[in-house]
């Protein structure tokens, strides 16, 4: 691969008319007529594209040309892509460039790139020229403002970009020397998308949430309380993501914070108000309920594309009438948790967690509430370890598949406690334990996901039917794939116990016992 | 990457004319263009203000000597590269021949930057030589600019006899399209329309016309459509792009 043209920011306070002027008393220049132009800075809701160190922007001249959509380095700034492209767009998939579809997708999967702040900027172009008149450094002036999505604006600091050409190395440098040591203007480190975030006061937009730090010998009610905050806050905020349907994982994101409260609540009991632990509980159930049908169909749109290649390519557009038939059925399932989401019994439920989390109810904490929370999180992930060792050391060939099912949901209360309470512990220790228990559950899930996933597919080929859109030809790829999938399930079934035995290796076990056995 | 070259036996038919309108358009269209100038002349890279020059010279580049990243000159224009025309180019002949695979080298030469452009002009020396020959092997479509007159349309049946003979017709799109279009002449329009390539290849149906503004690329030293957009042709070198472009696979919508 070639490397890339080096690119540099430099922050100044001086007039673009200011510099144009120093620059043209020391090199022969070209300036361009000066433009506006807007640039769209975007990344998903998880911020990837900034975990991935890399800026997404879509800069639009002002006379209705088509623009360009770059992606950079964040850090050296230097240039990955530039196609052209009149909007931004929503998803990899929508960029009419194969190369760029190519690179944004693994960095993106299944978000939705959202805008974040869109900057009004004049810029001045200025080409510093060889003696045949030929460009072999740019330096764009830029002065502005910046905007967020919810209408803040700030002033833009004047900012050049130092601009390399390829094969004039020489001159790039030439020209950096002479800003930093004739005109004394600082290289600016940050990206412009930072200083964007930065001028709307928005700095941190793109962090990944903190982890909640949990002190071993903090008071059990307290600790439970600030994970109670937290998974509310991540429920609030994904929220506007389901209800214009922004993309799939705002929903996942907001149910597995809701599934966690849940858990958190039943499997330490005790320690907060035991009548408003209830009844939240129960709410939560609810919510989990009432998303539930549109997480299941979103899952399967999400496999349909796995599904088809398990089908001769001759066969894989039979399966046509499926997506229409779950797409058709999710729009129904979304208007039905978007009321749900604007209900009052769903206002009510997050009251009572804000209540029970903001320690406002009447009741007195539970018995154990005063307890430390690191030696009653060890307890409890004895506990459900334990479990998991007895039932599924139970376990047999000819065992039914019950029994898979239910040691999977003792693993997830498993994973859950060591989610939730694992931080308390040093990484290095519990990681590999995590790491087992995945294992673990990844061959349970995939063992469960199968036989459901085939009663799924009678399910919609009966809803189907009754739909008026099951030609023989899906049904019969339905079948097919219900065929594949009972291959699968009897493969993960026979795995199962090679898995299980490394789970539970003597090692395994004594590490498990040592670490959550003794004081966090 | 896909290999385009601009070919003519003949010299003056409008062949670094095309090959530079051609690359600047399809780099303005998107894609990511290198045009190689292997003219010793170095018409293109005039064209571009760029030095004729190529450290090492021609016989360190085509041997895979030569660190390319550092020989390739970014033109003015965004997406557009050149790697520029070397005097010692007019003896390219005498070096393929001293090496190994000659006819592959050429197209080797670029091996290195394959990935990064979506695009490869040559602009070549009008001749039939090793080099020639090893353009026609390096590349997807061989687009043969000619004058219609009885003469330069000769020497086009006699290229694609000669390509037909060395078998390369059966990997290679000949496409010829007239330029230097004088339409007030008789003897042109009639060319124009009447004249059936031979087997092998095909009559484009655009003409770039004779214009003064294509001769004011040497003044101005730039393509046509930087400083003439509105002009025959410009507009005709647009079409011959979305003429030529699905021949390489490359969708112009």
């Amino acid at each position: 691969m070639l490397p890339t043209p080096a690119t540099q920011i430099f922050r100044t306070s001086l007039t673009p008319a200011e510099i144009q002027h120093a620059i043209r008393e020391r090199f022969t220049v070209s300036v361009e007529v000066p433009r506006s132009s807007t640039t769209t800075w975007a990344d998903t809701f998880d911020g990837r594209l900034d975990g991935a160190e890399r800026i997404l922007a879509l800069d639009r001249p002002q006379d209705g040309e088509p623009g360009t959509l770059r992606l950079q380095d964040a850090s050296s700034g230097t240039f990955l892509l530039g196609v052209p492209a009149r909007e931004l767009p929503d998803f990899p998939e929508d960029v009419a460039s194969e190369s760029c579809r190519e690179v944004l997708k693994p960095l993106v999967g299944i978000r939705r790139l959202l805008p974040l702040a869109t900057r009004a900027a004049r810029i001045e172009e200025v080409r510093v020229l060889d003696g045949e008149s030929k460009t072999v450094a740019r330096l764009i002036l830029e002065s502005g403002t910046v905007e967020g999505l919810d209408g803040q604006s700030a002033e833009w600091p004047t900012l050049l970009h130092l601009r390399e050409v390829r094969g004039y190395p020489e001159d790039y440098r030439m020209v950096g020397r002479f800003l930093e040591k004739d005109l004394e203007i600082e290289p600016e480190p940050r990206s412009e998308l930072s200083l964007a975030l930065e001028a709307l006061g928005a700095p941190d937009r793109l962090r990944p949430r903190p982890k909640i730090a949990l002190l071993a010998e903090e008071e059990a009610a307290s600790a439970m309380r600030r994970l109670l905050v937290d998974l509310r806050e991540i429920v609030l905020l994904n929220e506007d993501g389901v209800r214009h349907d922004l993309d799939t994982e705002f929903l996942h994101d907001l149910r597995v914070a809701v599934r966690r409260a849940r858990s958190l609540l039943s499997q330490v009991r005790d320690v907060l108000p035991p009548a408003a632990t209830k009844d939240l509980r129960g709410e939560l159930k609810w919510i989990q309920q009432a998303t539930g049908p549109l997480r299941d169909l979103d899952v399967h749109l999400l496999k349909l594309p796995t599904l088809r290649r398990e089908l001769p390519e001759e066969h894989r557009r039979d399966l046509d009438p499926l997506e229409r038939y779950l797409h058709r059925h999710r729009n129904d399932e979304l208007a039905a948790v978007v009321t749900a989401l604007d209900s009052p019994r769903y206002a009510a439920a997050l009251e009572a967690w804000t209540r029970l989390a903001e320690d406002k109810v009447e009741e007195q904490d539970g018995p154990l509430g005063r307890e430390a929370i690191g030696p009653l999180a060890a307890r409890r992930i004895l506990k459900a370890w334990k479990r998991i060792l007895k039932k599924g050391g139970r376990i047999r060939e000819g065992t039914e598949a019950s029994a898979l099912h239910s040691l999977r949901i003792d693993g997830k209360k498993l994973r859950y406690l060591l989610e939730l309470f694992g931080g308390m512990w040093p990484t290095r220790d519990v990681k590999p334990l995590v790491k087992a228990l995945k294992k673990l559950q990844d061959n349970l899930g995939d063992f469960q996901d199968f036989e459901v996933q085939q009663d799924k597919l009678l399910e919609i080929a009966e809803g189907m039917l009754a739909d008026g859109d099951a030609p023989p030809s899906a049904l019969l790829a339905l079948g097919r794939l219900s065929a594949t999938l009972q291959e699968g399930q009897e493969r993960e079934r026979r795995r199962f116990a090679a898995i299980f035995g490394k789970f539970t290796t003597p090692h395994r076990i004594a590490a498990f016992r040592e670490l959550f056995g003794r004081p966090a | 990457m896909k290999t385009l070259a601009t070919y003519s036996i003949k010299g003056g038919v409008g062949k670094t004319a095309t090959a530079v309108n051609l690359a600047w358009i399809a780099s303005q269209r998107g894609q990511e263009v290198l045009l190689w100038d292997l003219d010793p002349q170095g018409a293109a890279s005039w064209y571009f203000r760029i030095r004729p020059e190529v450290h090492g010279g021609g016989d360190k580049l085509v041997k895979g000597q030569s660190d390319l990243a550092h020989l390739l000159k970014g033109t003015d224009f965004e997406r557009l590269d050149l790697l520029p025309a070397d005097f010692s180019y007019r003896h390219l002949d005498v070096i393929l021949d001293g090496t190994r695979k000659r006819r592959k080298r050429l197209g080797k030469t670029l091996e290195p930057v394959k990935r990064d452009y979506d695009l490869a002009v040559f602009d070549c020396a009008p001749s039939i030589s090793l080099v020639s020959e090893a353009v026609f092997r390096a590349t997807d479509v061989l687009l043969v600019p000619a004058i219609p007159t009885t003469l330069s349309l000769r020497t086009v049946e006699q290229l694609v006899t000669h390509l037909k003979d060395e078998g390369r017709l059966k990997k290679l799109e000949v496409l010829v399209t007239f330029c230097l279009v004088d339409r007030r002449k008789k003897l042109h329009r009639d060319i124009v329309e009447e004249w059936t390539p031979p087997q092998g290849a095909r009559k484009l149906d655009t003409t770039i016309p004779y214009s003064t503004w294509v001769e004011k690329m040497g003044i101005e030293r730039a393509p046509v459509g930087v400083f003439a957009p509105r002009t025959p042709p410009a507009r005709a070198y647009r079409e011959l792009w979305a003429e030529v472009a699905p021949y390489l696979g490359i969708a112009t919508s």
